[in-house]
């Protein structure tokens, strides 16, 4: 998908660069691998999105805060001195990015950590174009609040979904095709997404000092970590209130328990003696982001981004039109 | 209209959506005794780039799959002239009617004919926007594009030939495959049997229209 597009060039670069020098390893130590990963890393520039995401952000209405710091929710920042506590929804996004390990059996470790750094960058920037806050990194996964202050719930699940949706497209699709050029085992995703709604999300400081973060307490972010688990590899598993909240998605929703089919697997958590039982969902992405305003689906089923800059289409050649338009010769009578 | 056309037609709206996910409204106009089916349809180039998305309507009468299926374009993104086969409503002209209607006559399928019609008839457009031609050539208006179809389709080069043809056709008259054809020129299966064919499916109405356009040419 062209909004990737420049991540993609710089992980095959990565790729590139990395067999070329077989003997990458040993040679000249750190300067080598330092300059290599450096040059690699300001391939994406960090503060600052690409024209593709730019025109996605821009049509979606949102101006990125690159200013957020991890561990500190911006709408939530004074319970950081206060040591106060505060009880507002939120949307909790869990993403584990699995199977990079197996990068280690081909290239040396700088250029994994500059292939790595891409991917979480394109995770990171995905988020970010959603309005989404990233509370946490871990390993290669990401831990992402969507919501806040001010912000409609409905919207806030919305864009959870489309960010998560389109980052797992990247994954399934752009950077499989590459991975399986290289003949490396693919990465994938798995991501687990709840809502907490305002009684059930306890905002606090946790930690001591500086070893500290403004976080949430809730079942329900508990629960978005918990599904993740359960999500197949490149899905992702929602609980039942994400579902609640934007009927649009009841159909694309079915109980993990289908696809597994076993009955355990239908409540990701349950209080029998309260009668309380919580389902978790499997999600289509795929046919949901087919029906985003800013996708287009090909007859072949591949998904491209819609973009409003001309920029993003420079390398197109209306010559590619000709196999298709030719089979149309119009004709008028009326 | 009965239920089993109606199990056909949703059965192969959900087909479409597969496709073309973005064609995703299906109401009943009963004026015009068809179904209109509403939506985006995206064009991408054989390259799989992303060109236009154009927003739609296709009607689809109740006499489906026998029938001859309609588009309308709503989102005014191709300009209503008839350089564009295109009419001030946005009906879109999306082939000679000879063709269509052979199609109504053996039966149409709705995903087939939004793939082989209406997504090229799109693209040809998109292509038109940008060079100022279309691809493969366009149809005259009127029966100048009908006297074109003749010759180009059906290798008939003159009005006379063309009125035998048709004319034959009219008198419902049988001819067996090695019998001589109706033109004396050698056995129909190696003469106008093949055109015959093709013009019974476009049915009488046409052929009436035609033979009309062809006396007047004389």
């Amino acid at each position: 998908m062209s909004l990737y597009k420049s991540y993609y060039n710089t992980i095959q670069k990565a790729m590139t660069q990395g067999k070329m020098n077989e003997s990458y390893s040993s040679f000249d130590g750190l300067t080598a691998k330092r300059m290599m990963y450096s040059e690699l890393k300001s391939e994406i520039p960090e503060n600052e999105l690409l024209p593709e995401l730019a025109d996605l952000a821009s049509q979606l209405g949102i101006v990125p805060n690159f200013n957020q710091s991890t561990g500190l929710h911006p709408h939530f920042e004074s319970l950081k001195t206060s040591g106060d506590m505060e009880y507002h929804y939120i949307v909790s996004v869990f993403i584990d990015i699995k199977g990079s390990t197996n990068l280690f059996k081909k290239y040396d470790p700088s250029i994994v950590a500059a292939i790595q750094n891409t991917i979480q960058k394109a995770a990171i920037h995905t988020c970010l174009v959603f309005g989404g806050y990233i509370h946490r990194l871990h390993g290669d996964g990401l831990f992402v609040y969507f919501g806040g202050k001010g912000i409609d719930k409905k919207i806030a699940v919305q864009r959870a979904m489309q960010s998560t949706s389109l980052f797992t497209y990247f994954v399934k699709n752009d950077l499989k095709e590459l991975f399986e050029e290289q003949g490396i085992e693919r990465i994938n995703t798995r991501i687990g997404i709840d809502l907490g709604h305002d009684d059930d999300v306890l905002w606090l400081l946790a930690g001591i000092g500086e070893i500290s973060e403004v976080t949430t307490c809730s079942l329900h972010t508990s629960l978005a970590s918990k599904m993740q688990t359960y999500a197949e590899t490149n899905g992702i598993v929602v609980g039942d209130h994400i579902k609640d909240q934007v009927p649009l998605l009841n159909q694309f929703s079915s109980p993990v328990c289908n696809r597994t089919n076993n009955p355990n697997d239908r409540y990701i958590f349950e209080i029998p003696e309260n009668n309380f039982r919580y389902t978790q969902h499997d999600f289509d992405w795929f046919n949901y982001l087919k029906t985003l305003p800013f996708i287009a689906t090909a007859i072949d089923g591949k998904l491209a981004f819609k973009a409003t800059n001309p920029v993003v289409y420079n390398n197109r050649s209306v010559q590619n039109l000709i196999p298709i338009a030719e089979k149309s010769k119009p004709y008028f009578n009326f | 209209m009965t239920s089993r056309k109606e199990k056909l037609i949703d059965k192969d709206f959900r087909e479409l959506k597969k496709v073309f996910p973005k064609m995703n409204t299906k109401t009943i106009n009963q004026a015009n005794n068809a179904w209109l089916i509403s939506g985006d349809i995206d064009i991408f180039d054989v390259n799989g780039d992303y060109w236009e998305t154009y927003e739609i309507k296709i009607q689809v009468p109740f006499t489906y799959p026998h029938c001859v299926i309609g588009v309308q374009e709503t989102s005014q993104k191709i300009e209503r002239s008839e350089d564009r086969h295109i009419d001030n409503l946005g009906i879109c002209c999306l082939d000679i009617s000879h063709k269509l209607l052979a199609m109504k006559m053996k039966g149409v399928n709705l995903t087939d004919f939004t793939k082989s019609k209406i997504y090229p008839y799109f693209a040809n457009q998109v292509f038109f926007d940008r060079t100022g031609k279309y691809a493969a050539g366009d149809y005259p208006h009127r029966f100048d594009g009908i006297r074109q179809f003749y010759s180009e389709e059906l290798g008939i080069e003159n009005e006379k030939e063309a009125i035998d043809l048709i004319q034959f056709i009219l008198s419902k008259e049988k001819l067996g495959r090695n019998d001589l054809c109706f033109c004396g020129d050698k056995k129909f299966k190696d003469c106008h049997l093949a055109n015959v064919e093709f013009l019974r499916s476009v049915g009488e109405n046409q052929l009436r229209i035609d033979l009309a356009g062809f006396k007047n040419e004389l």
